[in-house]
């Protein structure tokens, strides 16, 4: 139990597959290497100027579970269900002692790619298209709840929040959450005639950015309380300490230019963490590329922690795996906890930043991270925010080993 | 499981063929042509272009939120929220985007609805229209996403996220081409839904209860194993102490057929209402289900549920406490719902 009496949460289980290749530790190596570089979609009828998303090694992709109830899948969930093998057995939860756990997913456009390729073909029969928590459902053999959010470019930050919530409340001791998404032609067509999609790469803060570019892959996480993973000797990571959410009601796709509701999300998160702004060590940005959202987001970083701010390190991750939309706010928490993990971050990509964009960006070398807390923020089309924080392990929320090295 | 308790104070609805809360429980009805009028449930300026399933869900909205007498508007706008499910409301809408992708290129998309490849779009408006800051959420599981608006709404509410929600499902017609592949309709009905249902929500020990309170639960059966799994998940989903009366919302998949069999095992226990559905229904229809009941007129408390399951696997129970109340102006409409069929 925390100090207000609520139970802690932490993370003890993490699964990715994204450009960077399979695994946590890919993840992190990919990370410190700088990140991917983007690709040609593998899709028909791709008729726009932008085609490029920073993707999975497509011989990376399983080809496993092929279809769902008779719905054929696309690569999200074979995605989703590779991750989610990692994540539990980092978490050491075999097959077979999952039936109790919650499957909590941020899924938006999961499907899209089998219907567009099945449309391409001429097939037109419509199956859901967010098939993605039930199949990883099934395949950790879970009879729990099962929760698909679709909250677009924030949904598993809200899924991660859900997820935090039901460990409160004592629903589940332990939940698998995350997001996944694939490739789509109707997304990337979409941001071309908003004007959203970069031709170039993914270049949050960059004064020549020009959209954002996708990322296709999957990010999973366990959590569990703190009581029952050191019940089990369970390497703790992490805490999720706390986390809140905002809506602007602003504009349909555009962020509120006050920054006024990001703000509130962020200090929310942070109380709801018993934290202060002081406390944060690093921000894991939403910062997706497009130009007023990542203006946006820096006055509100200014707003937050004040003269602090120009010597507080950002990790733009968006511009080392792309903006993997409904999984994105689960790569944030992912990687945030192995930021804490191992104590640093990660040199940014080198950009030419916009000067309208007054933060820091360390791009030299790692940044140490002394006792982190490291804030973490996901945004979406409707002004929809969520933001979180991962810290390090204190107190009765360590597990049985690991924590901060 | 699940999480907390909410009372409705106010309920809107926008489908074919429902005049009303009161017409809820009647079965789904084809949407022919004109069946919504933009000019008459939204007054005003900014509507005319949104796809049909944000203008039903905005519409469903404005009835619950006057229906609540006023209350969403006095709560704090950090303290307004909306959770609301979607399967297919945009779908229609995005194969006509994707069609034109292929045919014209991305530069012919019309800037309008390109954002609605976004399902959380539909619910976003409502973001604009009520000035919800708290949050605004979207579910999307198939079939089940209704009830577990629900569910995590109330668990949001618990949390101290919002102190009044909208709680809906929205949905739109899929096209031609998308329901004529699909599985065959049943005869009672159309094989998608199109409309909206919006409740206004509570905490329980703060709310009137005017309509009831309803707290929902969820679970997961997988298909490959739905018949041998069933008595395993649905026992602890459903417990001990059944309500008088289960509305059912099954379709013929396998997970269908085994929770319809399990049901069969409550004979005497309990009566169960089949509401049979199609793999292409949709998640409004068990969230329509739950309105129905809230709104039959009774003399004293009486305890319901909607039970609703996906092909894919999704489980959700929403339990109902009716408050005793008179349906004023409108009249209960038992004789207009399914009569109590016994799964065979």
């Amino acid at each position: 139990m925390s100090a207000s009496g609520r139970r802690r949460v932490v993370i003890t289980g993490l699964g990715a597959i994204s450009c960077l290749g399979g695994g946590a530790a890919a993840h992190w190596d990919g990370l410190l290497a700088g990140g991917g570089e983007p690709a040609e979609v593998p899709l028909p009828d791709l008729n726009m100027p932008t085609t490029r998303m920073y993707l999975v090694d497509r011989a990376g992709v399983p080809s496993e579970p092929s279809s769902h109830a008779g719905v054929e899948l696309g690569s999200s969930s074979r995605l989703a269900v590779a991750a989610a093998g990692q994540a539990l057995a980092d978490a050491g939860l075999g097959h077979g002692s999952c039936a109790a756990v919650p499957v909590v997913l941020g899924v938006e456009l999961g499907n899209a790619d089998a219907q567009e390729i099945q449309r391409s073909a001429g097939r037109t029969a419509w199956t859901t298209l967010t098939p993605t928590a039930a199949v990883v459902g099934a395949a950790i053999g879970s009879r729990a709840e099962v929760t698909s959010v679709g909250n677009a470019c924030s949904a598993s930050g809200f899924a991660l929040t859900i997820a935090l919530d039901m460990i409160r409340a004592g629903e589940a001791p332990a939940v698998l959450v995350g997001g996944a998404e694939g490739v789509t032609r109707a997304g990337i067509g979409a941001f071309n005639r908003l004007g959203a999609a970069d031709p170039v790469r993914c270049r949050p803060f960059d004064r020549d950015r020009a959209g954002t570019m996708f990322g296709d892959g999957s990010a999973m996480l366990v959590l569990e309380a703190a009581d029952h993973a050191r019940r089990r000797g369970a390497r703790a990571y992490a805490e999720l300490a706390g986390a809140a959410w905002s809506c602007d009601a602003h504009h349909p796709t555009a962020p509120d230019p006050s920054g006024d509701q990001i703000v509130r999300a962020m200090t929310e998160a942070l109380a709801d963490a018993g934290l202060s702004a002081s406390d944060v060590r690093c921000v894991i940005p939403h910062g997706t590329g497009t130009p007023l959202n990542d203006v946006v987001e820096s006055r509100a970083l200014h707003r937050m922690f004040g003269a602090r701010t120009r010597g507080l390190p950002l990790f733009s991750l968006k511009a080392m795996i792309g903006h993997t939309t409904g999984a994105a706010g689960a790569f944030g928490c992912l990687t945030a906890t192995l930021m804490v993990h191992h104590g640093r971050t990660p040199a940014n990509v080198p950009i030419d930043q916009d000067p309208e964009c007054d933060v820091w960006l360390p791009q030299d070398r790692p940044v140490p991270l002394d006792a982190p807390a490291v804030l973490v923020n996901t945004y979406a089309f409707g002004g929809n925010n969520t933001s979180f924080v991962v810290k390090p392990l204190t107190g009765d929320a360590g597990g049985g080993h690991g924590g901060h090295r | 499981m699940g999480t907390g308790e909410l009372a409705v104070t106010g309920m809107g609805i926008a489908a074919p063929g429902i005049s009303g809360p009161g017409d809820a429980l009647a079965p789904p009805a084809e949407a022919a042509p004109g069946w919504f009028r933009t000019e008459t449930a939204l007054p005003g300026r900014g509507y005319r272009r949104l796809p049909a399933a944000c203008k039903y869900l905005l519409a469903a909205s404005r009835l619950a939120v006057a229906d609540s007498g006023g209350r969403f508007a006095e709560t704090g706008r950090d303290h307004r929220a909306a959770v609301v499910a979607v399967n297919h409301a945009g779908a229609a809408l995005l194969e006509e985007l994707d069609h034109t992708i292929m045919r014209r290129g991305a530069a012919e998309l019309p800037p309008s609805t390109s954002p609605f490849i976004a399902m959380s779009s539909f619910a976003s408006r409502l973001s604009l229209e009520h000035d919800i800051t708290g949050f605004n959420l979207t579910v999307n599981s198939p079939v089940t996403a209704g009830i577990e608006a629900i569910q995590i709404a109330a668990r949001a509410v618990a949390a101290g996220r919002a102190r009044a929600v909208l709680v809906g499902a929205a949905e739109e017609t899929l096209s031609p081409g998308q329901s004529a592949a699909g599985p065959p309709a049943r005869p009672s009905g159309p094989g998608s839904q199109a409309g909206a249902a919006v409740l206004h929500c509570e905490p329980a020990t703060e709310g009137d209860a005017r309509y009831g309170t309803c707290m929902a639960r969820s679970a997961f059966l997988d298909p490959a194993a739905a018949a041998a799994g069933a008595a395993t998940v649905l026992g602890p989903l459903v417990g001990d102490d059944p309500p008088g009366r289960i509305h059912a919302v099954l379709d013929d998949s396998a997970v269908g057929t085994a929770v319809a069999r399990w049901l069969d095992r409550l004979t005497g226990e309990c009566d169960v209402v089949a509401v049979p559905a199609t793999p292409q229904a949709g998640c409004l229809v068990p969230l329509q289900r739950v309105m129905g009941l809230l709104a039959q007129e009774h003399t004293a408390p009486t305890r319901s549920a909607v039970l609703a399951a996906s092909a894919e696997g999704t489980i959700a129970l929403a339990e109902l406490t009716v408050a005793p109340r008179r349906a004023a102006a409108v009249p209960a409409e038992e004789n207009r719902e399914e009569t109590d069929v016994r799964f065979p």
